[in-house]
């Protein structure tokens, strides 16, 4: 811990995230105004102080929309990552520990998945599935576990050669025992910083989709299609652009930093190295 | 840094230099031209000054798409008729006011029976290139239409004609099994097309599709596909030549690059959204300076559509209430920014078969709760959505993906049934699988959209209780035998007053049932340069663009036109 406060990096991203995350979690008490109460007579008012960051096309207090619609993003960015971590860290155990045909089966479906343009296999699923926050995060979840797999497998095919292991299982060890008590908490340490990276990519996503209107719908907001509504009165509204843009440019990169950072922190070399 | 490089280029060859300083002059010119060149004083009093009609001169516009065909049966599309418009003739056509009048048919007759219609075709009428245009062509054009192979969408009004002859000339008649008094409506949309050139030939493949040849004010010059499509004037146009010389559409796909190239000015008229028309342009006021601004109630209209045929859209009371709950002047005012009329039939307000009588559904969240009591709602756990036999009043309401003024109603709507504890979903759909997934399957609770309508006041196709099939229009399920009758009866009478009467009674039993809810009906919204003159002020009932072949464009006004040497 003490390690990560003195990263750089790390820390810049750790803050950044915090910010984010108390932003976000506060919303309730932080939005003076309700996020999906229309205006007709307020349409497209340029920041001030009544409007922090302006309103929307239908009058809607867009600091109040950007601050539930960061609940809703960091939502979709966690369970998703969730989904994925869960889904790639047993694929991966059970890869690395049986070896043999259970491995060859995973790492297949890991490659058949992997040469699939994972953007747009989300698009056609959510095409069949209809479109809303739960299937966003299990669609995004269920097409990111790849990386996961590949790394827990390979850190399993290490240890279980290690003598630890072996005398554990030597000692009559219950595989599930083994798995989970010694080979899972050694190799754990490259999966946080995939994680992490992961929340980054699936926050992006979300945007994405939500900008395509096949993420988030109305009338719930969500930094997507806060920025797909702007995008229309980009000309002169820029409030509706700039500031959702910001807000997904400075979570991502809180998560990439921190992920970098953690990175640097955990490898053994580059500590030798410094 | 220019004068080193005078100096360098100077010094290798001494005719360069002054080639180099013309080009300067021109760029600084040029970007001296987008500032004003003139004094901003000068320039206005030339703009706001009166000048005589005079011809000459090009007319620049923009044009979303490329049409598919100059043959307007075939393509179908606006961005074909956007073009044909101005290169063919029908026989006849609508006034100022939106009444029926002669264009190539001098008189025309209904015969006693109403079963036989007479036109008279003007004597003289010529096609461009000077071949006579007569009752043959009329004749050859109806026959085109009806042909399977031409599979025009158009076709089902003119298979109504029984039998066409051409005694002389100058006569067309057409024969009809039954009073069909829409027919006038259909003679006045068939752009009538020369025999001589296509007789023989498919109309789907035919190179007259790119290279047409009409009768109208305007004839084909260039056509280069994805970039702009040229008119020249014609001399031998059957109504006499229009004034200005060259009507040049350019395609422009995005609106948001139409408006820009607008800003530059190098297009003179461009129909926009509300927010550029209300917001943009008068928040520029160097804007404001050379461009005029219409307005003029568009002939469509914006629904929130039930399937009938599912609940609760059955109890009349459940679609009462709803229509209760919605403030349409709010839609009005946050989606069109107020550039829009309330309505209460399904005609454009202000027409002779829009009913006076009628006021639009007003805003009552009072009476709608009530009225949802009256049916058995009420809210017994709590959650602020009302209930019946355990079941809550929530249902889907689709739209077309892309049409962001359909989305923002259906949010404001959603908000405002929310209040009297209905909960809607909103589902935004892409448009070709809107219609085949959802509209033609009738797989829908409600809908958003909009009825574009056309200036022949029957709406058989839309509400009579035949047309229910996947692919017709009534696919809400609407069937009242009173509405059946007035329609059957409607299309029978040709008296104009007779006609409006039936019709009134129609809105009226439609404004009783409620089988939609009349959102809006907005306006048509064009900026146009103000060197473009002869424009009709006010707006006449037929829009901006009626009699465009008087608009004339001063010499002093128009666009330097940069020639090369």
């Amino acid at each position: 811990m003490k390690k990560i406060l003195q990263n750089p990096l790390a820390l810049t991203g750790l803050c950044l995230i915090i910010v984010i995350l108390a932003l976000a979690l506060l919303a309730p008490w932080l939005a003076p105004y309700d996020p999906d109460a229309i205006h007709v007579k307020q349409i497209l008012l340029a920041p001030s102080t009544q409007h922090w960051m302006g309103t929307d096309g239908l009058g809607r207090d867009v600091w109040s929309r950007m601050l539930y619609g960061g609940r809703v993003s960091l939502l979709v960015g966690l369970v998703a990552v969730g989904i994925s971590t869960l889904t790639g860290v047993v694929l991966g155990a059970l890869a690395g520990y049986y070896r043999g045909w259970v491995d060859t089966f995973i790492m297949r479906l890991v490659d058949i998945m992997l040469s699939i343009p994972s953007f747009f296999l989300i698009l056609a699923v959510i095409a069949f599935l209809s479109p809303s926050i739960t299937n966003v995060m299990i669609v995004i979840g269920l097409t990111s576990w790849m990386g996961i797999t590949r790394l827990v497998r390979a850190e399993f095919l290490s240890i279980t050669q290690r003598e630890f292991v072996m005398a554990s299982t030597a000692l009559g060890a219950q595989d599930w025992r083994v798995i989970f008590k010694h080979c899972l908490p050694n190799s754990l340490t490259p999966v946080i910083v995939s994680v992490v990276l992961g929340i980054a990519s699936a926050v992006l996503l979300e945007s994405g989709l939500s900008f395509l209107g096949l993420g988030v719908q109305a009338p719930q907001a969500s930094w997507g299609n806060i920025l797909t509504d702007g995008k229309e009165y980009i000309q002169f509204a820029w409030w509706l652009s700039l500031y959702p843009g910001l807000a997904i440019l400075i979570t991502v990169l809180g998560y990439n930093l921190l992920g970098e950072g953690l990175r640097d922190v955990f490898d053994p070399r580059s500590n030798n190295a410094r | 840094m220019m004068k080193d490089s005078e100096i360098l280029l100077f010094a290798k060859n001494k005719k360069l230099p002054m080639v180099q300083r013309h080009f300067l002059i021109l760029f600084l010119s040029s970007l001296l031209g987008a500032c004003g060149s003139e004094n901003p004083e000068q320039k206005t009093s030339l703009l706001n000054a009166p000048y005589p009609t005079q011809t000459g001169g090009t007319l620049m516009g923009a044009m979303p798409s490329d049409p598919s065909s100059l043959i307007f049966m075939v393509a179908g599309e606006s961005a074909s008729s956007a073009i044909t418009a101005n290169l063919f003739n029908s026989l006849l056509t609508y006034d100022q006011n939106l009444d029926l009048a002669g264009e190539l048919a001098e008189s025309w007759q209904v015969s006693p029976d109403q079963k036989t219609l007479t036109f008279h075709l003007k004597p003289g009428l010529v096609w461009a290139d000077g071949h006579p245009l007569t009752s043959e062509d009329v004749f050859f054009t109806w026959q085109a239409i009806i042909d399977e192979k031409t599979r025009s969408p158009y076709a089902s009004d003119y298979q109504l004609v029984t039998k066409a002859e051409t005694p002389d000339k100058l006569t067309f008649v057409v024969h009809y099994d039954e009073a069909f008094s829409p027919s006038l409506d259909s003679w006045a949309g068939l752009q009538i097309l020369p025999k001589h050139k296509l007789a023989g030939q498919d109309l789907h493949t035919t190179s007259f599709a790119q290279k047409p040849l009409g009768s109208h004010y305007y004839q084909l010059k260039e056509w280069r596909h994805g970039e702009y499509i040229k008119l020249e004037k014609n001399p031998k146009s059957v109504l006499g030549p229009a004034n200005i010389d060259h009507l040049v559409e350019r395609i422009i796909p995005d609106p948001g690059a139409q408006f820009l190239e607008l800003m530059a000015d190098n297009i003179d008229s461009l129909s926009m959204d509300p927010i550029t028309y209300a917001r943009i342009i008068p928040s520029r006021p160097e804007l404001q300076a050379w461009l005029n601004q219409y307005e003029s109630l568009g002939n469509s209209y914006t629904y929130l559509g039930f399937n009938l045929k599912r609940q609760p859209f059955k109890d009349i009371r459940i679609r009462k209430a709803i229509n209760l709950a919605i403030d349409k002047q709010e839609i009005i005012d946050g989606v069109y920014l107020g550039l829009g009329e309330q309505i209460a039939s399904p005609y454009k307000p202000g027409t002779r078969w829009s009913n006076p009588e009628l006021k639009p559904y007003p805003f009552d969240p009072q009476q709608a709760r009530s009225l949802l009591a009256e049916a058995g709602y009420k809210d017994s756990d709590g959650d602020g959505i009302l209930e019946k036999d355990g079941k809550k009043l929530s249902f889907e309401v689709l739209t077309n993906h892309g049409n962001k003024e359909r989305e923002k109603t259906a949010v404001i709507i959603q908000r405002r049934l929310k209040e009297v504890g209905i909960e809607i979903r909103i589902r935004t759909i892409e448009w070709a699988s809107f219609i085949t997934r959802f509209i033609k399957t009738g797989d829908f609770d409600a809908v958003v959209l909009g009825w574009q309508l056309g200036l022949e006041p029957d709406q058989f196709g839309i509400w009579h209780s035949s047309q229910q099939k996947p692919g017709q229009f009534n696919f809400i399920g609407y069937n009242n035998p009173k509405v059946d009758q007035l329609l059957e009866r409607g299309r029978r009478e040709f008296d104009p007053d007779k006609r409006m009467h039936i019709y009134h009674q129609f809105a009226e039993v439609l404004y009783e049932d409620s089988p939609i809810v009349y959102l809006s009906a907005g306006y048509n919204l064009t900026a146009i340069h103000k060197r473009v003159r002869g424009i009709m002020d006010p707006v006449p009932p037929a829009g901006v663009g009626y009699d465009s072949q008087k608009w004339y464009l001063p010499m002093p006004l128009r666009r330097t036109q940069i020639q090369a040497e």
